[in-house]
């Protein structure tokens, strides 16, 4: 039986995509993602540690940038806008379903 | 092996310019990354693309490139490289989850690990003792098994390997996922990825949680919903239902005069993580019976009578 883990550490990330360390740092700067303890400044960055969905995000951020030629910062504002496009798309869904459920009679049946 | 003519792919013309073919090369990125367009064959596109782009930016591979197009021009049948021409014998990998690292037999064979990205860690001969791909699937689960840990068995293919010539193979795991797993989670399964090179870390694997939609819960983070049909009369008496919950039926007591969207809050009976349990509501929809009896419209018609009740008076003002 394999351990399901829902984080990872600052040295498992520069270790997953050969990422320089100060790269995350920069990445984390721009907000792309975010560390799970959310007070950075506290904490030395060495200690950090992600939530899995990270490593999504931060492979996404990098191809951005090797495709496309952009900066961060632009690659910062692509990845929020898709963020959001994600968690409305989730919430259209679940509104859909909903309203389903009203305006049909045995909405369980289709 | 196929000639590209990488030209044709960028849709520019062999004697433009340098600034001509980024400008091609980012209008066709902006139209076909994977990340952008999600339609099929959109990936393998830019994937050509990115790989016409790789050697006409530059300018030694370009006007290799160029020599290679005058050849082909000549050639009868198929393309073969001019005989001593330097051909490597590296192909690429790109640490990408989009493109398992492939680019084309023809670019493998002509530039294969000769374009600057190529001597990057991303691009080239893997590193000596570079960590094994990453790989994710997606883990459906339903509602219900999400309030305790489960056993789930997860079927997934690594991907085949050039270097060390192994062919993809499914590989099957049991995974004990925890209790109050959430939807779009992803779960990570440290080793359990690709093989690494050279006796390096394999890379791991990522179970994207997806929850299955109920038949009849709604999930609103740790809480549930349940829309509850009501017939008018019990609606307006109030009643007991018996409500099904993720966990068994509870009796709910329907207050009287309840209204379409009116929310009863049944504490506990929502998702269960480590250290806390959601709410169930159970959201009230007055239905209306198909067809009424000859008693029912009498009813209804002393209803109307004697009831002073405008549904409309919004629209009065």
């Amino acid at each position: 039986m394999t351990e399901a883990l829902f984080s990872i550490s600052f040295k498992e990330l520069c270790q997953v995509e050969g990422i320089e360390s100060e790269l995350i740092v920069e990445i984390v700067e721009y907000g792309i993602v975010t560390p799970l303890d959310k007070n950075t400044d506290a904490r030395p960055y060495d200690q950090w540690l992600f939530d899995t969905g990270t490593i999504h995000w931060i492979k996404k951020a990098l191809r951005l940038r090797q495709d496309l030629e952009i900066d961060w910062l632009a690659i910062a504002f692509v990845i929020d806008l898709m963020r959001q496009k994600e968690t409305l798309q989730k919430e259209n869904e679940l509104y859909r379903r909903q309203l389903k459920r009203f305006t049909k009679i045995n909405p369980a049946s289709d | 092996m196929e000639f590209k003519d990488y030209y044709k792919i960028l849709g520019v013309e062999p004697d433009v310019d340098a600034k001509a073919i980024k400008t091609a090369y980012r209008k066709l990125a902006r139209k076909y990354h994977p990340d952008m367009n999600l339609q099929a064959g959109a990936e393998e596109k830019f994937k050509e693309i990115s790989e016409a782009y790789q050697v006409l930016k530059n300018k030694k591979l370009r006007s290799e490139f160029d020599e290679l197009r005058q050849y082909q021009g000549k050639a009868q049948h198929g393309f073969q490289p001019p005989p001593g021409w330097s051909a490597s014998h590296h192909s690429s990998t790109r640490g990408s989850e989009a493109f398992n690292g492939e680019f084309s037999e023809f670019f493998n064979s002509i530039f294969g690990g000769r374009t600057q990205s190529f001597d990057s860690s991303e691009y080239g001969q893997p590193r000596s003792g570079q960590r094994g791909q990453d790989i994710e699937v997606e883990l459906p689960i339903f509602l219900e098994e999400t309030l305790n840990d489960c056993h789930k068995s997860v079927e997934f293919i690594i991907p085949a390997d050039r270097y060390t010539q192994t062919q993809a193979y499914k590989k099957h795991l049991k995974v004990k996922v925890p209790q109050g797993v959430m939807d779009g989670e992803r779960i990570r399964l440290k080793g359990q990825g690709k093989p690494g090179h050279n006796g390096a870390m394999a890379g791991d694997l990522y179970l994207h949680v997806r929850v299955v939609p109920h038949p009849l819960f709604d999930v609103h983070g740790h809480n549930i919903s349940i829309t509850i049909p009501l017939a008018p009369w019990e609606a307006a008496l109030g009643t007991r239902v018996s409500v099904p919950t993720l966990a068994g039926k509870i009796n709910l007591t329907i207050p009287p005069d309840s209204q379409t969207g009116d929310k009863l809050r049944v504490k506990g009976k929502g998702l269960k993580t480590k250290k806390q349990s959601g709410d169930m509501y159970a959201v009230v929809k007055v239905t209306m019976p198909k067809e009424t009896s000859a008693t029912g419209k009498r009813l209804w018609q002393e209803l109307a009578a004697s009831e002073d009740f405008n549904p409309r008076q919004e629209w009065s003002a």
